[in-house]
């Protein structure tokens, strides 16, 4: 996509980029904001907000449609281009930089402003060009292009049903750090959910969790294939000394080289693990897999799902 | 497993019934490094530990390091045979797990397999794991059909009681299969011939095709194959490229867009392969190469369509075939009473209660064989060389009316250091190294890599650095160069940088020298020894939790950055080689121990004899600087003259005592072997020396720590550029230790005068 021309409009500030990239991704979802959320959300005080969004329709990037605001085509364009630096910047940080998730949406934010297309194109082939973030929103791709459902989120959903978690809303920071604290990520499937007037518990993985209304409020779901959470899943770090289980996967917490490696070393879907020994200072746990003897850190096991072996 | 004589080209005249035999036909002529006029390549592939460089050495007849842990070939490393009169290049792949990653070392496997197009490609598989390895090798037949299999280790599989049949094995991959046991040498003709045969042609491979498990992605990559056979017909591995597009593999794409997959289709040679490898993560060229705009525009529009996690179903799909495979191949007779034995082994060697002590007894028992076992051999190499050979030297060069200060100089001084070195370094190293390697060819070192690896991950450091701090024990340079198993640049040089707390062979002599002398003496006769034992132990427990706390330091300062993944196999325990382990750790030690004998610590003796024997104002300059250097020893618990010996010892730790003894002599007037040359004394002669020179208790604790805590001798500083490249690095590895020993040092003498209130 054409980066910044003569003919372009004078470049945003920061707060301008910000409400372009909100306004993208907003109008690809069909949904609107109102003032006072998008001045909440990005944190910038009323009366600013609404001298930013009078400069960018000055400048050419918005236009008034009534009593809103639109994207003009190339406000679109540079809304959607900074949306994709984001995400890809966050991708990047999530994979490789060994930061807690907290710091990736402030860091994303502000990078993501010093980033040419050219540049997003080459950080996405560095990145195997994903497609999802870590918190599960769809990166867009070279041409801008992509798609985004609002889906209900845990206060919503029925407590029968199982659910598979598809975003986490990175925004406010200190509910997002709480919650991904607790140990949920994009991908992973809450078998049920119990609300109560203070808090929400949910079953994932055989543990019990707690969070609050309002970092519940951040975790949104969407109905996933029957059969998909068993109520015999566990983490491995759960299996006792000596016990044997089937393997069922891999939490959707660990990505990139780190998951790979993981089933390099053979712990697909189906493989029978054995735990053996533990290490003096109880990390790491030895395992027998496939005929090999590999040590985890009790951190990857918490990492790794596994299944009761079928009796048979 | 005969061999000619590895002269080449020089074809030695047999009688004829000796030229038809077939058993001379079929010898090997092991090449080495001569990579002229090579017929075919053949490259080396397999998991990380399975003997492939066992394989490599016995084909090439060179000599790399193979030790039982996983990880130990770094370099690509080539050789050449000769077979039957064809030549082959052998080069040796890095020991992947898989080919799937974008790491470094499945790189390069990748892209010399696919774009290096190598004749022949043997898979070198553990026979006791063959469900894991065959993840591998499934691999490699997508990208290759050009492919032996050799079924390495079969004798420890038969000692584990597993039979495979691996005649059925090569009808499921279509590919020869060779069961061998290199380290015994068996097998190797027959994979020899198999080599030949797919070389040549006369064998046809027909490697199974991966079946996946998921039909939106074979539907996608029948889509992208379409693409391909238009734009570059002959394309070798259509699907295989297909599936690595599909899966974001930036090295083709690139090789797409840039013109070199147009090249391989029509049927670009070897040298591309070279390209290749360097140019793996080249930025996208400018211009896309035409034909190729097709395939790239279908890649991008089916990504999106793929199922999310296409590492997970391609490895599911791929182990869900070995799996069956290996079902199919293996059967287990009985119960493996090694599996049982080992398991037991395990469990007390990496117990709550038993693990530590045992590892510390063993360490203790390495210890007391080093230095008792290099006691005698010590006192002969003193006696030969400083004893006789210094007074030969002498005697020969005023013989021969040298010049007296000339006599000084190279006598006294150079080729007394050059001597002492050797006849101290020597017989240590060369008892602690093979122990060492016997037991890393057991397979001991990833356990106590396992029971360590908590601290070391506390402290931000990775895994391994405990097997580089265990060589480091031996001698720090060997410890600096063993970093090179941490695959992390950072985590490499926090292991590099804090190796220097491992107490070499070196520093031995002097703290145990100084624990008996001085500590020892304090305690009543009967306990002295062990007094003096736990003294120097106590020092090494010591230096091993201060390279923790500075790698702690290190992490958490000027090396922050993020953990690698942590990966650990545990190898089964192996029989050691130990007759070629003895010999060939031998003659590694010992020409190392002679090099740098001349090489640094003849300069250092030169130095030591003029600082001696110089005099300016009427007094050697040794005690102007001894003066200049007082105070500040003072300040530390030390003194002048452990200062400047310290300062001219630089280049090696043995010499740093008989430097003492020598300036103290300066210092007291005393008579030693002469005025200013070095010497020993025995225990109760030293202990009257140094205190006539004003030395204390507390100056032989100070000076422990300080041995423990000071800069690394000049050879591992010079061995740590190399390694790192990096001056600032360098000049951090030897200030850090200074530091922190300045630190300690005076914090002490602080503590000890304060308490005895002097």
């Amino acid at each position: 996509m054409a980066a910044a021309t003569n003919a372009s409009p004078p470049a945003p500030d920061a707060l301008g980029d910000d409400v372009l990239k909100r306004l993208a991704e907003r109008e690809a979802q069909g949904r609107a904001d109102d003032l006072e959320s998008m001045a909440g959300l990005l944190e910038a005080p009323r009366d600013r907000l609404a001298r930013a969004l009078e400069q960018l329709a000055r400048d050419g990037w918005l236009e008034r449609a009534g009593s809103r605001y639109e994207l003009t085509a190339v406000g679109r364009t540079r809304g959607r281009h900074l949306l994709r630096s984001h995400r890809l910047l966050e991708t990047r940080f999530a994979r490789e930089s060994g930061l807690a998730p907290e710091k990736w949406h402030a860091r994303a934010d502000r990078a993501e402003h010093t980033l040419s297309p050219a540049e997003a194109n080459t950080l996405a082939d560095h990145l195997g060009n994903p497609r999802f973030d870590p918190h599960g929103d769809p990166i867009p791709d070279r041409d801008g292009n992509f798609s985004t459902e609002a889906a209900p989120t845990l206060l919503d959903w029925s407590e029968a049903e199982p659910a598979m978690i598809v975003h986490l809303e990175d925004e406010p920071a200190a509910l997002y750090a709480a919650v991904y604290r607790a140990g949920l990520a994009p991908g992973m499937v809450v078998h049920s959910v119990r609300r109560h007037p203070d808090r929400v518990e949910l079953e994932v993985d055989g543990r019990w969790l707690a969070l609050s209304p309002a970092e519940a409020e951040l975790v949104h779901v969407a109905a996933t294939a029957a059969g998909a959470a068993p109520l015999s899943r566990r983490r491995l770090a759960d299996l006792p000394p000596g016990g044997r289980a089937i393997v069922a996967g891999l939490s959707p917490v660990i990505r990139g080289q780190a998951r790979q490696r993981l089933l390099d070393l053979g712990l697909v879907p189906g493989t029978r693990i054995e735990r053996e020994f533990t290490a003096a200072l109880r990390s790491p746990i030895a395992f027998r897999v496939r005929g090999t003897l590999v040590a985890l850190r009790r951190e990857q096991t918490e990492q790794v799902l596994i299944e009761a072996e079928a009796k048979s | 497993m005969s061999s000619t004589a590895d002269t080449p080209g020089a074809e030695p005249k047999l009688p004829p019934a000796c030229e038809a035999c077939p058993s001379r036909r079929t010898a090997l002529r092991r090449l080495g490094v001569q990579l002229t006029d090579t017929d075919f390549v053949v490259a080396l592939a397999g998991n990380p530990n399975t003997g492939k460089s066992t394989v490599f050495n016995a084909l090439t007849g060179l000599r790399q390091h193979t030790g039982n842990w996983p990880g130990k070939t770094i370099a690509r490393a080539e050789g050449a045979f000769a077979f039957r009169d064809k030549r082959y290049r052998l080069v040796d792949l890095p020991g992947t797990y898989s080919l799937l990653s974008a790491s470094a070392d499945e790189e390069v496997t990748r892209n010399f397999i696919l774009f290096g197009r190598p004749d022949v490609t043997v898979v070198v598989v553990d026979a006791t794991a063959l469900e894991r390895n065959l993840n591998l090798l499934l691999q490699v037949l997508q990208i290759s059909d050009r492919v032996v299999v050799a079924l390495n280790l079969i004798d420890e599989a038969q000692a584990h009681h597993l039979e495979i049949d691996e005649r059925q094995l090569a009808r499921e991959l279509g590919v020869p299969v060779v069961p061998c046991a290199a380290r015994q040498g068996h097998g190797l003709p027959e994979l020899l011939e198999a080599v030949a045969a797919v070389a040549t042609g006369a064998t046809r491979c027909r490697p199974p095709t991966l079946r996946l498990a998921s039909p939106e992605l074979e539907t996608a990559i029948g889509a992208v194959v379409a693409k391909l056979a238009a734009a570059f017909a002959g394309l070798p591995q259509r699907e295989w490229i297909a599936l690595r597009m599909l899966a974001g593999d930036r090295g083709l794409l690139a090789a797409a867009a840039d013109g070199r997959l147009a090249e391989l289709a029509t049927g670009g040679d070897a040298a591309l392969g070279e390209v290749a490898v360097r140019a793996g993560g080249a930025a996208p060229a400018a211009k896309i190469a035409p034909g190729a705009e097709a395939v790239l525009a279908e890649v991008d529009r089916l990504r999106w369509r793929l199922p999310p996690n296409l590492h997970d179903t391609l490895a599911e799909s791929i182990y869900g075939q070995a799996g069956r495979i290996a079902d199919g191949c293996v059967r287990r007779e009985g119960h493996s009473a090694r599996l049982v034995w080992q398991s037991r082994v395990d469990r007390w060697l990496t117990g709550v209660w038993t693990g530590f002590p045992l590892m510390f007894l063993l360490f203790a028992a390495v210890l007391w064989l080093t230095i008792s076992g290099a006691n005698v051999p010590s006192g002969w190499l003193a006696t030969l060389l400083v004893d006789h050979g210094h007074g030969w030297l002498r005697e020969t060069l005023a013989g021969w009316a040298w010049p007296a200060w000339s006599v000084g100089l190279l006598a006294d001084g150079i080729y007394l250091a050059t001597a002492w070195v050797v006849s101290v370094m020597l017989p240590p190293m060369a008892i602690f190294f093979p122990v060492f390697t016997l037991l890393e060819d057991l397979g001991y070192l990833p356990r106590v890599s396992f029971n360590l690896d908590r601290l070391f991950q506390t402290a931000g450091a990775h895994g391994k650095q405990s097997l580089t701090l265990a060589m480091g024990y031996g001698c720090n340079a060997a410890g600096v160069v063993a970093a090179r198993i941490i695959d992390s640049p950072r985590e490499r040089l926090i292991a590099i940088v804090t190796n220097n707390f491992a107490l070499c062979n070196g520093r031995w002599p002097t703290q145990i020298m100084l624990a008996t002398v001085f500590i020892g003496a304090l305690a009543p006769q009967r306990w002295s020894g062990l007094v003096a034992a736990g003294t120097v132990a106590a020092v090494m427990l010591l230096g091993f939790f201060l390279s923790l706390a500075s790698s702690w330091l290190l992490s958490r300062t000027v090396l922050r950055g993020e953990a690698s993944f942590f990966n650990l196999e545990l190898p089964p325990y192996r029989p050691p080689q130990i007759w070629r382990t003895l010999y060939t750790s031998l003659i590694d030690r010992t020409l190392f121990v002679l090099w740098r004998a001349i090489v640094f610590a003849a300069p250092a003796g030169a130095a030591i004899w003029l600082v001696g024997n110089v005099h300016a104002g009427g007094r050697p300059l040794a005690l102007w600087l001894i003066e200049g250097l007082d105070p500040l020893g003072l300040a530390l618990g030390l003194n002048g003259v452990i200062l400047l010996a310290y300062l001219v010892a630089i280049p090696a730790n043995e010499i740093v005592i008989p430097t003492v003894a020598m300036l103290t002599s300066l210092v007291v007037g005393a008579v030693g072997a002469g005025a200013g040359v070095m010497f020993e004394a025995d225990g109760a002669a030293l202990r009257e020396l140094l205190a006539a020179g004003g030395w204390t208790t507390l100056t032989a604790v100070c000076l422990m720590l300080f041995s423990l805590c000071h800069n690394p001798c000049s050879t591992t500083l010079w061995t740590i550029y190399k390694e790192t490249r990096s001056a600032k690095w360098t000049a951090v590895s030897a200030l850090l230790p200074i530091a922190i020993g300045a630190a300690l040092c005076s914090l002490t003498a602080f503590v000890w005068r304060a308490l005895a209130g002097g």
